[in-house]
């Protein structure tokens, strides 16, 4: 998600052309910095401020130069895709049934963030985001191997990761995490349809307590390029009722996310508490 | 795992479902849209040892967005 009014239409000419732009984990909002490092006394979203300080700086610390060594050492914060590895960027969002019935996307109200200020929560706009990571064999292991109709159980250690770091009521960004003992049920298979068009479906049920359970459905559309040897394509949505602080109905969509693109290498929301991912990857038991 | 992928769920995510029928719209209305995906035009980096090389050979600020998560994953 993002706060409107921080990179709408209007500012994005404005950042692109006058600052670095980097993201990283850690802080709320951000900031303005030198390239050594020196903060600007200003934060987002006063740009015009930003650079009218950054030109009062003397110019031995505007003008291009080269770094010396120990100035590169902040903001080690990505999440390095398995060499070989294929990315999902995935989408969370509150929906709810208009007049018609049909989803629409719903307010998102995070009690927590809402502690911050007034109407904290309501400059949030868009959904959350998030990324599966799969290894080089995992996905591997996912693409068809037999003709039309062919039906399997996906393997373990990718079904467990989907459904206890992905499928969770995260669209606020307050969302508590799962553990594996929560998963209480799941099954998600795979049915090779033609042309290397593959139906993923299934469903999972995750219970902490009455005040902290959900149960999803899932359905995906995945396409083996034989001739390339590689998944082109990797869409699935999961709608799950979400209990946590109230009742949600929260939809996920998910998409390939091609190496380099925006945001890859972020950090899995899950692995905040298993930053070198051993249990991410590591999920059977 | 046989135990595990056998549990077979009432499915009951208040009368909501996602079909073959509803996928691409259900889809496309979880996905951003509209005003909501400016930021993304922004060419942001997650490296930031070369955004300080940017900034020193390009003589500019750093932007730094950050977030308790990651800004343009889950924040």
């Amino acid at each position: 998600m993002h706060f409107r009014g921080y990179f709408g239409k209007a500012q994005v000419e404005t950042v692109t052309k006058n600052f670095v732009p980097l993201a990283s984990a850690g802080g709320n909002n951000g900031w303005f910095e030198t390239a050594t490092g020196k903060k600007l006394s200003v934060g987002i979203p006063n740009y015009a401020k930003a650079l009218d300080e950054f030109q009062k700086l003397p110019e031995a610390e505007r003008k291009p130069r080269a770094l010396e060594p120990g100035a590169l050492d902040l903001f080690q914060d990505a999440f390095p895709v398995p060499e070989g590895g294929l990315a999902v960027r995935t989408y969370l969002r509150y929906v709810a049934p208009d007049a018609k019935g049909e989803l629409q996307p719903a307010h998102q109200v995070c009690a927590a963030e809402e502690k911050r200020g007034p109407g904290y929560a309501a400059q949030q706009s868009g959904p959350n985001r998030d990324f599966l990571y799969l290894t080089e064999a995992e996905w591997k292991a996912l693409a068809p191997r037999g003709a039309k109709g062919e039906r399997r159980t996906v393997p373990e250690a990718v079904a467990k990761r989907i459904f206890v770091c992905h499928l969770y009521d995260g669209v606020t960004g307050c969302g508590p995490f799962w553990s594996r003992e929560h998963l209480k049920a799941g099954e998600l298979t795979l049915t090779v349809d033609e042309g290397g068009r593959m139906r993923l479906e299934g469903s999972a049920k995750q219970f902490a307590g009455e005040a902290h359970k959900a149960d999803w459905k899932i359905l995906g559309y995945l396409h083996f390029d034989a001739r390339k040897g590689a998944f082109d394509r990797f869409d699935f949505v999961a709608l799950g009722e979400s209990v946590h602080n109230g009742k949600h109905l929260v939809g996920i969509a998910g998409e390939l996310a091609p190496a380099g693109s925006l945001g890859v290498g972020s950090t899995p929301y899950w692995c905040r508490n298993d930053p070198q991912g051993k249990v991410y990857f590591g999920m059977k038991e | 795992m046989r135990a595990f992928a056998a549990v077979l769920l009432a499915l009951s995510t208040a009368g909501q479902d996602v079909t073959p029928k509803n996928f691409d719209k259900l889809y496309a209305t979880i996905k951003p849209h509209g005003d909501e995906v400016w930021w993304s035009q922004i060419p942001w980096t997650l490296d930031g040892p070369e955004a300080r090389k940017r900034a020193a050979a390009e003589g500019k600020p750093i932007l730094v967005w950050t977030m308790s998560g990651m800004p343009l994953g889950s924040s």
